[in-house]
């Protein structure tokens, strides 16, 4: 359809006005806030405090840290589960199945999710009675509540995300070329390590970093999966409204995340702009 | 010899591995499913007997019934404004190039990678100062926001999938822009605009972030509710409250799957299709 | 009522810094077939989508019916266009597309049956109405676009490239039934074609397009003995085109040193000049008399066409000429590197500058 610039714009005023209202204008104060003093006046004295408090700089490296570990936990898996999918799975009902796995947790409350594993890792949960019924242990282990379930947990939620990434550079993957290495004699591993693994580097790239983007902003299933005994940026945004209430650091810290995950989503764009240039 | 034990133990390892990140995905709701029909009045694994009380209870409970609803509302209400707004945004940003549509796209399919806490903050911090702080108005505005992007992603992946001579075709044959919209544009991208508002109302129904801020002791959604019951409460209750989300995610996906087919839909939920 | 259904007058067109139509002008008469020809990027399909009313022109002005269009929408102009892919609504039946210009303008629903059934019936699908364009071949797909458009009884007819997504043998077909299709409705047909056969073939007159200005406008018998420039020559049939020197007198020297011809150009400075002369209008031997144009030749390659041969000679100087001199014993017996005249009735050949 030929749009007029005066139809184009008619039906752009609804969306840019509420996201001007509702996206931008909430945004822009929360930035202002974090440059306000509580009486007025514009200051950096909140960038100040944030930053030269260890406290949250050792909350900051926790967040990197734990995300760090979640990217690696659902590339580990997330490969492998992408691959079978391509390349192995050939029923459509087969597909079908795993992609109603895949989808199903990604439509799931965070909470009921994080509750799944409180049951599966607790004191008395799945893994602990097995293990002593097993008599591998004599006492529970501490699993739940600590920086393992964290990534445990987040790594379970972000997995999905992983895989279907993969997956959909792995289908892009010219068939002919992996048959090409194959009669150029190379065996199937060969024909993986040399052309299969290196032409879906984009999707692992790409994967990788909204993986780490969104587990860096996720606060649910460490609030919950935590037990109170670690602390991560959204935790300690939260607690600046609910518990301490100092909206002005709030709002600086928000306003951290938001530039680590600018930052993240940035250099995501950098590769993925390149990448769509180098294949035309 | 050798080279075929390789690779055989590679497919061996690839399925090896599947097994295990697919267990990984089924097992927490599967855990979650099953002790919600436990018996007995704590949590135990595997569950004891075979009861429907603590559905019972949830639906006799006035709190999580009026959190149904409200989270039903908001979803409904939070899904068809994003319907009114990212339909004709995506159809613009698909048929027509000119000078801010790059800026413009990147802001409106941004909430879908922003921190949905800084969201939830931001929102809290305007609605306090323009005076609608935690009420339904200020959930509602959060909400819109959040599940957008899900619409224009989907429909403008509808789009592009369209010869846009069809509507040139229509206009040719005396059809008004507004018709051409109705009669030949909507029926051909609405699988796309279906799986949009499916994911849209899904991604209201379950947010935490964006609702938590905004929520009073009376005006509370499903998952804020569930949220404050598991920092006192690890029970059966809880166990069937989150059963009967589960089942409403797994109707959605199947909803998904009649309209556009899973696969497609999950392909459009990778990060490819992010901004 | 004027004769000219369609004046296009002085219409430019630009892209930001791309010209598209650098100033066309061209009278469409009432119920005749025209074509616009041309390379792809010459222009030739934005004219036609300025007329349908898909791009609004830089400058100028597009009349319908002596009815100014500038600012008129597609909608409510009194053209239809068969789409180079077609662009049936892959949700509706055969009859449901013929129908919705029908439907747009309000008619009762025993007139829109009605013409819904003449017009399959004019192409030829007389119950295939309920099928949808998927359940339709290439060429009854393009036979629904053409009933869509007809229907509604449109004062011009566009046509883009309407055969282009057709195979040989169906475009061949589909060419014919087009021309019945004109004669039999009277109606107006704007066609845009780059293949210059199916141009001669079917249109009343051809514009000959390039970059953006119709360079040559005429039947197509005119344009292929008279084509206005190289270019032309070129692009509607083959032609031999032979760059030639032109002495200070005006004579025309067809090989230096060889024998002078009688051609003459204006002694205006021009020192060259391309003389076209078609393939089937070459002959072996020296001719007879001084209204034949004759020059030794070496024969390089020939090839066996059907009808005729094909001789690939090159003269003289270097320049190479293709012949088709029949298939005669003489023809039958020369072999490559055989030493031979060409010549040709001099009323056959054409001075063109570049």
């Amino acid at each position: 359809m030929r749009f007029t610039s005066a139809n184009a714009a008619f039906l752009m005023l609804g969306p840019i006005a509420f996201f001007v209202l509702f996206f931008l204008a909430p945004f822009g104060l929360l930035i202002a806030e974090s440059f306000m003093r509580p009486q007025g006046g514009v200051t950096l004295s909140n960038y100040i405090s944030v930053l030269s408090d260890g406290y949250y700089w050792n909350a900051l490296i926790n967040t990197l840290l734990i995300s760090l570990w979640v990217t690696v936990v659902s590339f580990l898996l997330g490969y492998p589960l992408a691959y079978f999918i391509v390349f192995h799975v050939r029923r459509p009902w087969g597909r079908r199945l795993i992609y109603v796995l895949l989808m199903t947790p990604l439509f799931t409350s965070n909470i009921v999710r994080a509750f799944g594993w409180i049951v599966i890792l607790g004191r008395r949960g799945i893994v602990n009675s097995s293990l002593l019924a097993l008599g591998l242990i004599n006492t529970p282990l501490d699993i739940l509540y600590g920086k393992l379930s964290i990534i445990i947990g987040l790594a379970y939620i972000l997995l999905p995300i992983m895989a279907l990434s993969i997956c959909s550079v792995l289908q892009t993957v010219d068939r002919s070329l992996i048959e090409a290495a194959r009669d150029l004699g190379a065996r199937p591993s060969r024909a993986f390590i040399a052309v299969t693994f290196p032409l879906s580097l984009p999707g692992v790239v790409a994967g990788s970093i909204i993986v780490f983007a969104l587990s860096v902003s996720a606060y649910v299933i460490p609030s919950i999966l935590s037990g109170g005994r670690e602390m991560v940026m959204p935790i300690l945004i939260f607690q600046q409204y609910a518990a301490t209430f100092r909206p002005d650091i709030g709002a600086t810290l928000s306003v951290v995340l938001l530039a680590v995950t600018l930052l993240l989503i940035g250099s995501y764009l950098i590769l993925f702009e390149r990448r769509l240039r180098a294949v035309g | 010899m050798h080279a075929d034990l390789a690779d055989r133990l590679g497919r061996i390892f690839i399925a090896a591995v599947s097994t295990i990140a697919m267990l990984y995905l089924a097992l927490p709701l599967l855990v979650v499913i099953a002790i919600s029909f436990t018996a007995t009045e704590y949590l135990r694994f595997p569950p004891q007997g075979l009861t429907l009380r603590w559905y019972w209870q949830v639906v006799s409970d006035p709190t999580f019934v009026e959190a149904f609803v409200v989270s039903g509302e908001l979803a409904v209400a939070a899904t068809a404004t994003a319907l009114i707004l990212g339909v004709p945004a995506a159809l613009v940003f698909a048929r027509k190039r000119f000078p801010l549509s790059q800026v413009l796209s990147a802001l409106f399919l941004s909430p879908l990678v922003l921190p949905t806490i800084v969201l939830g903050v931001a929102i809290l911090q305007y609605a306090s100062a323009l005076g609608f702080a935690r009420s339904f108005l200020a959930l509602f505005v959060g909400h819109v926001v959040l599940v957008t992007p899900y619409v224009i992603r989907t429909s403008l992946a509808s789009l592009s999938g369209m010869q846009p001579a069809h509507e040139e075709a229509a206009q040719d044959l005396g059809a008004t822009p507004l018709q051409t919209f109705f009669l030949i544009t909507l029926p051909q991208i609405k699988a796309g605009v279906i799986a949009g508002a499916l994911f849209a109302f899904i991604n209201s129904w379950i947010n935490v972030e964006v609702s938590i801020f905004n929520s009073t002791a009376q005006l509370v959604t499903i998952p804020v509710k569930l949220f404050n019951y598991i920092q006192f409460n690890i029970d059966p209750t809880l166990a069937a409250v989150s059963a009967a989300t589960i089942y409403i995610a797994i109707l959605v996906v199947v909803a998904i799957d009649l309209a556009v087919g899973i696969e497609k839909a999950a392909a459009n939920t990778g990060p490819e299709a992010r901004p | 009522m004027t004769l000219d259904v369609v004046v296009v007058d002085s219409l430019v067109k630009r892209y930001g810094p791309v010209t598209a139509l650098a100033g066309v002008s061209l009278a469409v008469r009432r119920g005749e077939f025209i074509a616009l020809l041309g390379p792809s990027g010459c222009g030739k399909t934005t004219l036609l989508r300025a007329v349908a009313g898909f791009v609004e022109p830089t400058s100028g002005e597009i009349r319908i019916n002596g009815r100014p269009m500038r600012g008129v929408p597609p909608n409510l102009r009194p053209v239809n266009t068969v789409f180079q892919q077609f662009a049936l609504f892959p949700h509706m039946t055969a009859s449901e597309n013929i129908a919705f210009g029908p439907r747009r303008q309000r008619l009762s629903p025993a007139e829109i049956h009605g013409r819904v059934r003449d017009a399959l019936a004019m192409v030829g699908l007389e119950g295939l109405g309920a099928r949808y364009p998927r359940e339709l071949s290439g060429g009854q797909q393009q036979r629904v676009a053409l009933a869509r458009a007809i229907v509604n009884r449109p004062e011009v007819l566009l046509l883009d490239e309407p055969l282009g997504a057709l195979d040989l043998k169906l475009r061949k077909r589909m060419q014919v039934e087009l021309k019945r299709l004109h004669q039999q409705l009277g109606m107006t047909f704007l066609f845009v074609t780059h293949d210059q056969e199916e141009a001669l073939a079917m249109a009343d007159r051809i514009a000959v397009m390039r970059e953006g200005v119709i360079v040559q406008l005429g039947s197509g018998a005119q344009i292929y003995r008279n084509p206005a420039t190289r270019y032309v020559a070129d692009f509607i049939g083959e032609a031999n085109l032979i760059t030639c020197q032109v002495d200070a007198s005006g004579a025309v020297q067809i090989t230096p040193n060889g024998p002078g011809g009688p051609y003459r150009m204006p002694a205006n400075g021009t020192q060259q000049v391309s003389l076209m002369v078609r393939p089937e209008s070459v002959r072996l031997g020296c001719g007879a008399g001084a209204d034949h144009v004759a020059l030794p030749a070496t024969l390089k390659d020939k090839a066996f066409v059907g009808s005729t041969y094909r001789l690939y000679l090159v003269l003289a100087d270097g320049q190479e000429i293709a012949a088709e001199p029949g298939c005669g014993r003489e023809v039958d017996e020369l072999a490559p590197g055989a030493a031979v005249w060409v010549h040709w009735h001099k009323d056959a050949a054409r001075l063109l500058e570049d």
